[in-house]
């Protein structure tokens, strides 16, 4: 049943399926940037440290249909309480936390020999930064990107709800119509996307590092 | 190569002194051991050199230069700085290692390359094979001569080693400190090197600097420090290593008998032999060690070739224990002590470390 579904429904899918990765990219990428200037410069200072992760500690227990509404409020001045930048912008500010965490954590946690090997060699800070403390701190930053970026392929499904687009449409068009068949669709492409997007950023993470699994083996034994 | 001089260098943590007015001047072209139980800043005092610490007050100066009033990042780029064998650096690769401090002075990529490949060489490694590897594919005692070849990469005048053979079983370290020796009769850098081994001290350094409680108790060459400790802490710190066991672990080139001259074969037939002075020949004929001749018995023999004994030879880095043993095998009177490029250092015999032992154990 489902399949005929697809089947009369495709291009309509093919198409709501890159709205959907559109908007996670952009949210994603705008966290990803945000979430990274933020997570270093809080590195090192713990009172800044503390409120910055506390204020998107907060953000995070905002309800997500909550905050979508309160953008849609809070946007609508500006003539865009409606339609794709509620929907991003709503998508980014949930995905700042678990990007910005996981950076400060990933920092603090390089071994405070490397670091001090990089500045008795005579890097200055921003190069210890940028060629010790970053790349080893990679793949802990990569997995805050990656919890971002699938939460927002689930979270997303909301963004219909206020003109956003993407798959979301199948599932509440599903449910008012009562129409199980659709439902179930939009839910398992937008899980298919999820594995989809985790498994694409662990390639891209793997190519970024090519040394990265021998450090893991290293940490191992 | 540069002194380094320390003048009441003192540095305070809160009310804790960690370093308390240190005057100390370390000597170019040799290694000084800072050598003292944990917490008494000697790895402060290292640290104080390349600034990664800076002292309360006081002055450091290399070749009569105040490192205050140097750029902190050229100064510690113009000096090699080895940790402990986690400092390297995971996510590069040996050649990456390496080229650290050249990257950072701008070389470009071939010449930095053709460094790592000379340097490897110089370690004993084989650069197709290390080159492209990265750390954890190395055994501790590859990863330390990748740490030291990392170090010379940019040709430093001073070398600060922290610990560098701390986190080695023993069997390595020993064979890590007869390379880290044989490089340094190449290289002859100044070296810091700070351990609170007093085997690894006595073997290694030229000269032995005690520190405690941030003060410096007593600074000597390491013989003079064996045969006169300053005070009751020092006999006591040395105290195993003035025992015979530690003794013997020392260096075979510090207690050669210098009392020889070299000539050929050739010379001696001629009569050279009984001209000269000294008790003892060594024949070298071109490069090849012939054997060794005492005047006294050149004199009661009829054909000179009678008198040339049979020997063995050893290393100058070796211990006086690997002469023992060499002697005691081969059941030869004495070895003549060589040094890397097949120079004659002196010779050593049974009867002479007995006496070295008895001195050294008083």
């Amino acid at each position: 049943m489902t399949g005929t579904f697809i089947a009369g429904y495709w291009a309509e899918l093919v198409r709501r399926t890159l709205q959907h990765v559109v908007m996670v990219a952009a949210a994603t990428m705008l966290a990803t940037v945000i979430g990274l200037v933020l997570g270093i410069s809080i590195s090192g200072h713990e009172r800044a440290a503390r409120w910055v992760i506390g204020i998107a500690s907060v953000l995070f227990t905002i309800p997500s249909l909550a905050l979508f509404a309160l953008l849609v409020v809070a946007l609508a001045p500006i003539g865009q309480g409606t339609g794709n930048v509620p929907a991003v912008t709503a998508l980014t500010l949930y995905s700042i936390l678990p990007i910005v965490r996981n950076t400060w954590v990933a920092l603090r946690q390089v071994d405070p020999s490397m670091v001090q090997v990089a500045q008795g060699m005579g890097m200055t800070s921003r190069q210890a930064l940028l060629r010790v403390k970053l790349p080893l701190g990679l793949p802990m930053i990569m997995a805050g990107i990656r919890h971002a970026a699938v939460m927002d392929v689930g979270m997303g499904t909301i963004a219909t709800l206020i003109g956003g687009g993407g798959l979301g449409y199948f599932v509440f068009e599903g449910i008012a119509r009562a129409d199980r068949s659709m439902v179930l669709a939009g839910t398992i492409v937008i899980a298919l996307l999820g594995l989809g997007v985790n498994a694409a950023l662990l390639e891209a993470e793997n190519r970024l590092v090519p040394g990265r699994h021998y450090g893991r083996r290293r940490a191992r034994d | 190569m540069p002194v380094i001089e320390l003048r009441e260098v003192t540095k305070r943590y809160g009310d804790k002194t960690a370093v308390d007015r240190l005057t100390l001047t370390i000597p170019d072209h040799a290694v000084t051991i800072l050598l003292g139980p944990s917490g008494c800043g000697k790895t402060t005092t290292l640290k104080m050199i390349n600034r990664l610490i800076e002292p309360t007050s006081g002055d450091i100066r290399i070749d009569g230069r105040s490192i205050a009033a140097m750029e902190p990042i050229a100064l510690r780029r113009s000096i090699g700085y080895v940790i402990q064998e986690t400092g390297l650096f995971p996510h590069y690769t040996v050649e990456g290692n390496i080229g650290v401090v050249p990257r950072l002075l701008g070389w470009d990529r071939k010449r930095i390359r053709a460094r790592a490949e000379e340097l490897l060489e110089l370690v004993n490694l084989k650069a197709v094979e290390y080159l492209d590897r990265y750390p954890n594919e190395l055994s501790g005692g590859e990863r330390q001569r990748v740490g030291v070849a990392r170090a010379l990469a940019a040709d430093p005048g001073i070398l600060l080693m922290d610990e560098p053979f701390g986190a080695i079983d023993p069997i390595n370290r020993r064979s890590l400190q007869d390379f880290f020796l044989g490089l340094q009769s190449d290289l002859h850098r100044t070296v810091v090197f700070v351990t609170h081994d007093i085997g690894e001290a006595v073997k290694l350094g030229d000269n032995i600097a005690i520190m405690r409680d941030g003060h410096l108790v007593q600074m000597d060459a390491t013989h003079e420090l064996l045969e006169h400790p300053a005070d009751a802490f020092v006999t006591e710190l040395l105290g195993a290593t003035r025992s015979a066991e530690q003794l013997l672990l020392s260096r075979a080139a510090r207690y050669v008998d210098t009392a020889f001259v070299v000539m050929s074969t050739e010379q001696m037939r001629r009569g050279g032999g009984s001209s000269g002075n000294a008790p003892l020949i060594v024949l070298r004929d071109g490069d090849t060690i012939k054997g060794y001749v005492e005047q006294g018995q050149l004199v009661t023999c009829d054909d000179p070739d009678e008198a040339i004994c049979a020997f063995e030879t050893v290393s100058g880095n070796g211990t006086l224990l690997e002469v023992v043993r060499t002697l005691l095998e081969s059941g030869r009177k004495r070895a003549i002590v060589v040094d890397p490029d097949g120079g004659v250092l002196g010779t050593l015999s049974m009867p002479m470390i007995v006496r070295i032992m008895e001195g050294g154990l008083q």
